[in-house]
């Protein structure tokens, strides 16, 4: 079950998008050495993910 | 509605305050919003304005903002609360490593640390809800049922568990608010326990995020570890929770773990990984080199 999340507003459907977490993990993979903006973003990208994920169970 | 609680000397009676939360679309789109957004220290203010926001949809609003109008949540966190998880917590600080919770919260004087004082008072009531609200009520002889969105309200609870460990922890160590600091990673203990215990993936990467704040390193590998094991490579965080892996692996200048583990990966993941995995196999060879020049 993946989420609805978005609706009509195409610009808000993360429920389609993983170019989103794709990039976010290109980009901490730049900043292997600065491991807290690196977290930051692994981070961003795990949160986004995790709502898509078959056990999410909201929106 | 009653329920009655069977007792073979005397029936009690329990009133139970159903609680029905409705996540409207508009605060969906504030969720996302906040989620994709640069985040800063006024994203943590964001996202207790949406838990504030959400848990007042009810018919008896139960946000934070309305509660502290009915009870002293000033006293309910610092005594109450505190006395109910004060067993666990000694438990925890023995065997888990956790900081001890505070005996007391000092009253603070300054603009900044009152100020601070107040967002750790509204991350607790946010993160341990309906805790509070039940002890609150329960002196009245009230029981609290929450139905509703509640996997909305899992979503912002985790949103900003890292907003508090992003922002307002590390805050609070610069104002050597040490109290304030030690009860809110407590409380971020207990969230992932009682609130997570049907989904071990995200609450061992929680638990990462923690032991991470705390330096246990070791625990922090093995908690992000936990979390990658207990995700299927079909999920859409598959690569996020093995890169979070890997990369706290290369931290610890751990290469041959990190080479036994990419080699893993090849194997175990999707066609549509492949290319990121393989990216990460050369940044796994050229650090290691890189380290043995």
């Amino acid at each position: 079950m993946s989420s609805t999340i978005g609706g009509e507003d195409e610009h808000h459907d993360l429920s389609t998008k993983d170019d989103l977490e794709k990039n976010l993990r290109a980009e901490a993979r730049k900043l292997m050495k600065q491991k807290s903006k690196r977290n930051k973003l692994l981070k961003k990208a795990n949160e986004i993910s995790r709502t898509k994920s078959k056990k999410a169970d909201h929106h | 509605m009653k329920y009655r609680v069977p007792n073979p000397k005397k029936q009690i009676i329990i009133k139970i305050m159903e609680i029905k939360l409705k996540a409207t679309e508009k605060h969906k789109k504030i969720y996302r919003e906040i989620l994709t957004s640069d985040w800063s220290q006024n994203t943590i203010v964001d996202c207790f304005s949406l838990t504030n926001d959400f848990l007042n949809t009810s018919k008896y609003p139960v946000g934070y903002s309305k509660i502290s109008n009915h009870i002293n949540i000033e006293q309910f966190i610092s005594q109450e609360l505190f006395s109910y998880l004060s067993p666990l917590s000694q438990f925890m600080s023995a065997n888990i490593f956790l900081p001890k919770s505070p005996t007391r919260i000092p009253k603070r004087r300054s603009k900044n640390k009152i100020e601070k004082h107040n967002l750790t008072n509204e991350a607790i009531y946010d993160l341990s809800f309906p805790l509070l609200l039940s002890l609150g009520l329960l002196d009245k002889g009230e029981g609290v049922k929450i139905i509703g969105d509640l996997g909305f309200l899992r979503d912002i609870q985790s949103l900003t568990f890292i907003m508090i460990t992003e922002y307002l922890i590390p805050q609070l160590h610069i104002g050597k608010m040490n109290e304030e600091k030690n009860y809110i990673i407590f409380v971020l203990f207990v969230h992932t326990l009682v609130t997570w215990h049907d989904n071990p993936s995200h609450q061992n990467y929680l638990l990462s995020i923690l032991f991470d704040e705390l330096g246990i390193k070791e625990s922090y590998r093995i908690c992000l570890y936990n979390a990658f094991k207990l995700t299927s490579p079909e999920e859409h965080d598959y690569l996020t929770k093995a890169q979070s892996y890997w990369s706290a692996l290369m931290d610890e200048k751990l290469y041959e773990e990190a080479k036994h583990f990419v080699t893993t990966l090849t194997r175990t993941a999707n066609q549509e990984h492949l290319e990121e995995i393989k990216e990460i196999t050369e940044l796994t060879f050229q650090l290691a080199w890189k380290k043995a020049d």
